[in-house]
C-alpha cells in the first residue's frame, strides 16, 4: 500500500479502536475490548516500522478547517523526524498495551482504559504527523484529554480526580501560550500556518517573505508562545507540578505517557519549530534556562522522594529539562537523540518500578522495600540497566545522548554546562539511592519478603526494552534510528566533557551507595527538597488569593456595581418615581380642591400676564 | 406556500393543536422531527441551488410583508432551532402539556425570527418567542415561588428594555434606509439601499452602537446581562434549553445579518471597536470570575452562558470572514452543548433535588451513561478539539488577532488574547464542576441512575452534532457565505 | 367716596374666606357653607359692576341678570350635594372630609 494510506491507518486506527470500544463496551466483554486495542497497537507497529526507511512525502487526510482567509488540513509530514518518533511511539505502546494485559488483569474498567490507551495513541500519532501548528495544536489538546482520561482512570480516588484535573489545567495554560504563538505566526506571516509554508516565508530568498520581515519582538514572541506550550506539555518549571502528581494513573500510563512520549511532545514541537525559534536570540536564552534550571530543580527534588513512581517522575521532569535545555542551545538533534535514548530507559525503569510495585503489593515506598535483589533478579537486572542508561554509564545509550548535549551546552555557555553536569551527579546519586534502598539489603517489611517475580508478560517487555536502553545509543545498531538524528558536530572539548561526565557519574554512584547501603531509613533529610521545594503548597494560595479570591471578589463588585447599576438602580428609581406620584391621588377632597385653586391661580397668571408679551 | 414557511408554521400549529387538547408528547415528538425532515430537505434544496423566498403582502404604506427567504445563516440558525427543539420535546416527561406548548411556541418564534426577512417579522418573532419564556419562568419555574416572579419580573422588564431600543435602533434603519417609495421593512430592499447611498461615517457609528445595545441585552453582552443566570438557574428545562440555546443567537444574528451589512463603517469605528472590545473581555474575564465563583451548576451553567458570548462577540468585533465563519460556527456549537447541558442538568436535579457542589460526588459509579454525556457537554464547552465549538473558537482568534503586527499590538490583540484566558477559566470551572459532581467518594445520600429507553435518545443526538460538526466544521462553513471585502 | 374698588375688595375678601374654608374645614357642611359664600362673593362683584360701570344715559343690566342664574344654579346644587352628603352619612356615620379618601391612589 501507499504511503498515504499507510499513514492514514497508523493514524486513524487506534481512534476507531477507541470508538468501539466506547460503543461496544456494555455488550461484549473485557476480553473482546483489550484485543481490539492491542491488536491495533501492533497493527500501528507493523506499519511504522515498514514506514521507516520510506522517502520523506506530505500529504493531506482530511480538510478541517476552509474558509476564505483560513485553510487548515489534517495532513501529514513523513520524514526522518516524523518516522524516527513514529517508531519509538508505537513501539512502547505496544509494549505497554501488552504490558497492561499482566498489570490491569484484576482491575474493573479494563475496556476504558484500554479505550483510553487507544484515544492516546491515536493523539500521539496526530502530533507526531502534524504538518501545520494548526493540526499539531488539536491532537495536542486531545493528547491533554487522554491524559486526564488516564491519569484519573481510578477516578473513586479523589487524588486521581485531582491528579487528572490538574494536569488538564495546567497543560490548558501552556496552551493558552502555544495559542498566541500560533496566532502571532498566522498573523505575520499573512496567514500561513503550515510548517513548510512558514520556513519558506522566513527564507531570505524567497519573493514574498512577511516572516523575513517582521520585527524582532514578533519572532520573539512567536517563540515564547510556542515554547509556553512546551512548558506545559513538557512540564518545565513553572509548569512541572502536574507530572508528579500524574503518578496516581496506573504505572503503565507513567511509562507511556510521562515517560517516553506525551512529555516528549513537547520537545518534539520544539525541534519542529526549531527554524522560527533560533530567529529570537532572547527566546533562546530563556530556553535554554529554563531547560537547565528544571534539569537541576527537579533532580534536587527528587534526592529526597520515597515514592518510587515519584522518584522516577521527578528524573523525568530533570530529562526533560536537559532536552530542552539542548534546544535551547541550538543542539535541536542532541535533544531528539536524548529523546529517543530516554524514552527507552525511562520506559523500562517504569514498567520495572510496575513490576516491583506488582510484586510488593502494590506498595511504593521505597523504604518499605529492600532486598529485592534476590526476589526478584529479572525485575533486578532490567532495572539496573535502565538505572545505568540513565545515569550516563559509558557504553549505555543514555551515556551518548547525555554527552551530545553537554557538549553542547560547554561549547555555548559555561554556567548551563557546570549545572548540567551538577546535575548529572545528582542523578547518579538519588538512582542508586532508589536502586540501594529497593534492591539491595535486607527485606524491610512483610510484604517485601514474600515479594515474587512478574508475569512473563510484564518482564518479556522488560527484556526487551533493556537491548535498547543498551545499545540505542550505537551508530550500528540504531542504524534505522540513527539516520533519524544526524550527528551534531563534536567540537573541541570533547575530552573535557567525557571526563566531567564520567567524574559526575562515578561520584554520584559512589556517594549514593556509600549513604544508603545497609541502612533502614534516610540519613539525609532535607525538608526542602522532600517538599518539593513547597511549591504545591505556593500554587495553591496563588490560586487561593488570585483566583478564588478574585472571583468572589468580582462576583460582589458586579452584583453591587453591574446589576446594580445597570438593573436594580433603574428599578429603584421608577419605583421612588412610582411612589412620589402616589402620593398625589391622596382621596382627600380639599387636597384636590387646594390643586385645583392653584391651578386657576396659574392659569390666570399665564393667560393675563404670559401670554399678550408673545 | 414556501417550504421555510411550513417550518415555520408546524410548530406553532402543533402547539395550538395540543392547547385544544390532543396529546402533548406525541404531537410535540412528532412535530419537532417533522420540522427536522423538512428543514433537511430545504438544506439540499438551497445546496443545489434552489431559490426559497417566498412573501405575502401585508400593508402596502409602509411596506410590510410576511417575507421569508435562506441564506446559509438562516439556515445553520434553523437547524440548530429544529435539533434543540427535538432534544428539548423529547426529554420532556411526565410533565404538564403546557411544557410543550411552550417549548413549540418558542421554536416556533426562533424560526419566524431566523427564517424571515422583513424587519417587522424578525421583531415580532422574536418577542412571540419570548413570552412564553418569560410566563414559564414565572409559573413552572425551579425555587419558591417569590424568588421565581421577582426573577421572572427582572427578565421581563430586562428584556423588554433591550427590545424597546433594539426597536427604537431598527425603527431608525427603516426610516433611513427606505429610499424613495415610501417606508419598507423589506430587508433586501433596505439592504439595497444601503448599498447606493450609505449614511455617514458618525451616524453610522452611533446606530450600529444603539443596535449592539439592543440586541447586545437580548445576548446577555455585558453589562447587560444580569439577567440570565438566575433566569436559567430558574427555568424548567425545556425552556432552558431553548432560550440559551436558540434565543439567545437571535441577538448575535440580528448583529451579524442586519447591523453589519447595512452599516459597515459603524462596526469599524474607533469607539465602538473599543467599546464592544471592553463589553466583550466584560464578557470573558469578569463574567468568567463571576462562573468560578458559583458553586451549584444551575448557576455556573447561567453564567457560563454568558461568558462563552463574548467569543462570539470578538467575531463580530473582528468583522473578517474567518472570525465571522467561526462566530457563527461557535453560535451553533455553543447552542447544542449548552442545550446538552442543560438536558443533563434537569436529569440531575429532578433526581438529586440539589445542584450544589458541597452536597454531592462520587455520581459516576450508577450512572456511566451521564457521566460520558457530561463529559462531552464539558469538553465541548472548554473547546476541546473533535467537538464543535474547538473550530469555531479557534476562527474567531485567528480572525480577530490577523492585523498586521508591524505597527504593534492593537486592543483587538489584546483583547483576543484576554480572550484566550477565558478557555483557562472556563476549564478550571467546567472540569472542577465534573470532578465535584462525578468523581471522587460518592455523597451520603445521593446518587442518580442512568436514563433508559428512548430518553437517552435526545442527549445522544446532540452528543452526535457535536462530534460530526466537531471533526468537519466544513459541514456548517460551507453553507456560509462571508465573502472577504 | 365709595367706588367699585371697595365693592370688589370685600367680595374679594369674602371669596377667600370662603375657600380657606373650603380647603380647611374638616366638616362637609361647614364646606358647603364656605361654598356657598363663595358663590355669593362672585354675585356680589356682578352687582358692584352693574351698578358702578352704568355710563350715562341707559344702564347695563346684563350682569345684575347673570345674578339671578346663579343663585338658581347654587340652589340646584345645594339641594343635591346635601343628598349626597346625607347618603354619605348613611355609609360612614361621619360627616368628616377625612372620611371620604376611597379615591386615593
Amino acid at each position: 500500500m501507499n504511503q498515504q494510506s499507510a499513514v492514514t491507518l497508523i493514524l486513524l486506527l487506534p481512534l476507531f479502536a477507541a470508538f468501539s470500544i466506547l460503543v461496544l463496551k456494555r455488550f461484549v466483554g473485557d476480553f473482546v475490548c483489550k484485543t481490539i486495542s492491542v491488536a491495533s497497537a501492533f497493527i500501528c507497529f507493523v506499519t511504522s516500522c515498514i514506514l521507516l526507511g520510506a522517502e520523506p512525502v506530505t500529504g493531506t487526510i482530511l480538510t478541517f478547517i476552509d474558509v476564505p482567509g483560513l485553510s487548515a488540513d489534517i495532513g501529514f509530514i513523513l520524514d526522518q523526524q516524523s518516522a524516527g518518533m513514529m517508531f519509538i511511539v508505537t513501539f512502547i505502546g505496544l509494549l505497554v498495551h501488552v504490558y497492561s494485559l499482566g498489570y490491569m488483569s484484576e482491575d474493573e474498567s479494563q475496556s476504558r482504559f484500554f479505550g483510553s490507551l487507544s484515544m492516546f495513541m491515536f493523539s500521539m500519532t496526530g502530533i507526531v504527523l502534524a504538518d501545520n501548528l494548526l493540526m499539531m495544536f488539536v491532537f495536542w489538546e486531545l493528547v491533554g484529554l487522554s491524559s486526564y482520561l488516564l491519569i484519573g482512570h481510578w477516578f473513586e480516588k479523589p487524588s486521581a480526580a485531582e491528579a487528572a484535573k490538574k494536569a488538564f489545567l495546567t497543560n490548558r495554560i501552556g496552551d493558552f501560550g502555544f495559542m498566541i504563538g500560533i496566532l502571532t505566526l498566522f498573523a505575520a506571516s499573512n496567514g500561513e500556518i503550515s510548517f513548510a509554508a512558514l520556513k519558506e516565508s522566513l527564507s531570505a530568498g524567497s519573493t514574498s517573505g512577511p516572516l523575513h520581515d517582521a520585527p524582532a519582538w514578533v519572532m520573539t514572541l512567536a517563540a515564547l508562545g510556542l515554547f509556553m506550550g512546551a512548558v506545559g506539555k513538557s512540564a518545565q518549571v513553572p509548569l512541572h507540578v502536574w507530572l508528579p502528581d500524574a503518578m496516581e494513573g496506573p504505572t503503565p500510563v507513567s511509562a507511556l505517557i510521562h515517560a517516553a512520549t506525551m512529555v516528549a511532545a513537547g520537545v518534539y514541537m520544539l525541534v519542529r519549530v526549531s527554524f522560527i525559534l533560533v530567529e529570537s536570540e532572547l527566546a533562546m536564552q530563556i530556553i535554554a534556562g529554563i531547560g537547565g534550571f528544571t534539569a537541576l530543580f527537579a533532580a534536587l527534588m527528587a534526592v529526597q522522594q520515597n515514592d518510587i513512581k515519584r522518584i522516577l517522575a521527578y528524573s523525568t521532569l530533570s530529562q526533560l529539562g536537559y532536552m530542552v535545555m539542548a534546544v535551547g542551545l541550538g543542539a535541536g538533534e542532541a535533544g531528539m537523540f536524548h529523546l529517543y535514548t530516554h524514552a527507552f530507559f525511562k520506559a523500562l525503569l517504569f514498567l520495572g518500578a510496575g513490576a516491583v510495585i506488582y510484586a510488593c503489593h502494590h506498595e511504593q515506598d521505597i523504604w518499605k522495600m529492600g532486598g529485592l535483589r534476590k526476589q526478584t533478579p529479572a525485575t533486578f537486572l532490567t532495572f539496573a540497566i535502565g538505572t545505568l542508561a540513565l545515569m550516563g554509564l559509558p557504553g549505555m545509550s543514555g551515556f551518548f545522548s547525555k554527552e551530545e548535549i553537554l557538549g553542547a551546552a560547554h561549547h555555548e555557555c559555561s554556567w548551563l554546562f557546570w549545572s548540567s553536569a551538577f546535575t548529572a551527579l545528582l542523578t547518579s546519586f538519588y538512582m542508586t539511592r532508589c536502586v540501594v534502598v529497593a534492591f539491595f539489603g535486607k527485606a524491610r517489611t512483610e510484604h517485601a519478603s514474600h515479594a515474587h517475580e512478574a508475569p512473563m508478560i510484564m518482564v518479556a517487555p522488560l527484556l526487551l526494552l533493556s537491548i535498547f536502553a543498551i545499545f540505542s545509543g550505537y551508530g550500528f545498531f540504531s542504524g534505522r534510528l540513527q539516520a533519524m538524528v544526524p550527528h551534531a558536530d563534536h567540537g573541541e572539548g570533547h575530552t573535557f566533557v567525557m571526563a566531567v561526565s564520567i567524574a559526575a557519574v562515578v561520584i554520584g554512584a559512589g556517594l549514593g551507595f556509600f549513604l544508603y547501603n545497609g541502612k533502614d531509613k534516610d540519613p539525609l533529610n532535607i525538608k526542602l527538597f522532600a517538599n518539593k521545594f513547597y511549591i504545591d503548597e505556593i500554587y495553591a494560595f496563588i490560586v487561593k488569593v488570585f483566583q478564588d479570591g478574585l472571583a468572589w471578589l468580582v462576583t460582589g463588585l458586579e452584583s453591587i456595581f453591574v446589576d446594580g447599576l445597570v438593573a436594580r438602580l433603574p428599578a429603584a428609581i421608577a419605583c421612588r418615581v412610582g411612589k412620589t406620584a402616589r402620593a398625589m391621588q391622596s382621596g382627600q377632597l380639599q387636597g384636590y380642591t387646594f390643586a385645583l385653586g392653584l391651578g386657576l391661580l396659574l392659569a390666570i397668571y399665564l393667560v393675563s400676564q404670559v401670554l399678550p408679551r408673545h | 406556500m414556501s417550504l421555510l414557511e411550513i417550518i415555520i408554521l408546524i410548530p406553532l400549529l402543533a402547539a395550538a393543536l395540543i392547547g385544544a387538547g390532543l396529546p402533548a408528547k406525541l404531537i410535540s415528538r412528532g412535530a419537532a422531527l417533522l420540522n427536522l425532515v423538512v428543514l433537511l430537505v430545504v438544506l439540499s434544496q438551497h445546496a443545489a441551488g434552489v431559490n426559497l423566498a417566498h412573501s405575502v403582502r401585508i400593508l402596502d404604506n409602509p411596506s410590510i410583508s410576511f417575507a421569508v427567504g435562506a441564506d446559509g445563516l438562516s439556515l445553520t440558525l434553523a437547524l440548530l432551532t429544529c435539533l434543540v427543539l427535538l432534544a428539548a420535546v423529547w426529554q420532556i416527561i411526565d410533565k404538564p402539556a403546557i411544557y410543550h406548548v411552550a417549548s413549540l411556541l418558542i421554536a416556533g418564534g426562533a424560526l419566524g425570527a431566523f427564517l424571515s426577512t422583513d424587519l417587522f417579522f424578525i421583531y415580532g418573532f422574536h418577542e412571540l418567542a419570548l413570552i412564553p419564556t418569560l410566563l414559564m419562568i414565572a409559573v413552572h419555574g425551579h425555587g419558591d415561588a417569590t424568588n421565581r416572579r421577582a426573577i421572572a419580573w427582572k427578565i421581563t422588564v430586562y428584556l423588554g428594555a433591550g427590545s424597546l431600543v433594539l426597536l427604537a435602533g431598527l425603527a431608525a434603519l427603516v426610516l433611513n434606509f427606505s429610499g424613495s417609495n415610501g417606508l419598507t421593512f423589506d430587508l433586501n430592499a433596505l439592504m439595497e439601499t444601503a448599498k447606493t447611498a450609505p449614511l455617514a461615517a458618525d451616524t453610522q457609528a452611533w446606530l450600529f452602537f444603539v443596535l449592539l445595545v439592543g440586541f447586545g441585552t437580548l445576548v446577555s453582552l455585558f453589562p447587560f446581562h444580569s439577567w440570565a443566570a438566575p433566569a436559567y438557574a430558574a427555568a424548567p428545562t425545556p425552556v432552558a434549553m431553548l432560550h440559551s440555546g436558540v434565543l439567545k443567537k437571535f441577538g448575535l444574528y440580528g448583529l451579524i445579518k442586519i447591523a453589519l451589512p447595512l452599516l459597515p463603517l459603524g462596526a469599524k469605528a474607533e469607539w465602538v471597536q473599543q467599546a464592544l472590545l471592553i463589553m466583550l473581555v466584560g464578557n470573558i474575564i469578569v463574567i468568567g470570575l463571576v462562573t468560578i465563583h458559583q458553586n451549584r451548576l444551575d448557576t455556573m451553567l447561567g453564567n457560563s452562558s454568558v461568558m462563552h458570548m463574548g467569543y462570539i462577540f470578538l467575531g463580530i468585533a473582528a468583522g473578517s470572514p474567518v472570525a465571522l465563519n467561526g462566530a457563527v460556527l461557535l453560535m451553533f456549537a455553543h447552542g447544542i452543548s449548552i442545550a446538552l447541558a442543560f438536558a443533563l442538568c434537569g436529569k440531575m436535579r429532578n433526581q438529586l433535588g440539589t445542584l450544589e457542589f458541597s452536597k454531592l460526588g462520587g455520581l459516576a459509579a450508577n450512572a456511566p451513561f451521564l457521566t460520558v454525556m457530561f463529559a462531552f457537554a464539558t469538553f465541548s464547552s472548554i473547546g476541546l478539539p473533535g467537538l464543535a465549538n474547538f473550530a469555531g473558537e479557534v476562527m474567531v482568534f485567528v480572525g480577530a488577532f490577523n492585523l498586521n503586527l508591524n505597527a504593534g499590538l492593537k486592543p483587538i490583540h489584546w483583547a483576543t488574547i484576554l480572550a484566550l484566558w477565558g478557555v483557562v477559566i472556563s476549564a478550571v470551572y467546567m472540569l472542577r464542576a465534573y470532578r465535584s459532581l462525578f468523581f471522587g467518594k460518592a455523597a451520603e445520600g445521593h446518587f442518580i441512575s442512568d436514563p433508559v429507553g428512548s430518553q437517552r435518545l435526545p442527549l445522544l443526538l446532540l452528543t452526535a452534532v457535536l462530534l460530526v460538526v466537531g471533526c468537519r466544521p466544513t459541514l456548517i462553513t460551507d453553507l456560509l457565505t462571508f465573502a472577504a471585502k | 367716596m365709595i367706588t367699585l374698588n371697595h365693592y370688589l375688595l370685600v367680595a374679594g375678601v369674602l371669596f377667600a374666606i370662603g375657600l380657606a374654608g373650603v380647603v380647611a374645614r374638616r366638616n362637609i357642611l361647614t364646606i358647603f357653607m364656605c361654598l356657598e359664600m363663595m358663590l355669593s362673593a362672585a354675585n356680589l362683584t356682578l352687582v358692584a359692576f352693574t351698578r358702578f360701570h352704568t355710563p350715562v344715559g341707559v344702564p347695563d343690566y346684563s350682569a345684575q341678570s347673570l345674578v339671578f342664574f346663579t343663585i338658581t344654579v347654587a340652589a340646584a346644587e345645594v339641594a343635591v350635594g346635601l343628598a349626597i352628603i346625607v347618603a354619605l352619612f348613611r355609609a360612614r356615620q361621619s360627616v368628616s372630609v377625612e372620611s371620604v379618601t376611597k379615591l386615593q391612589g
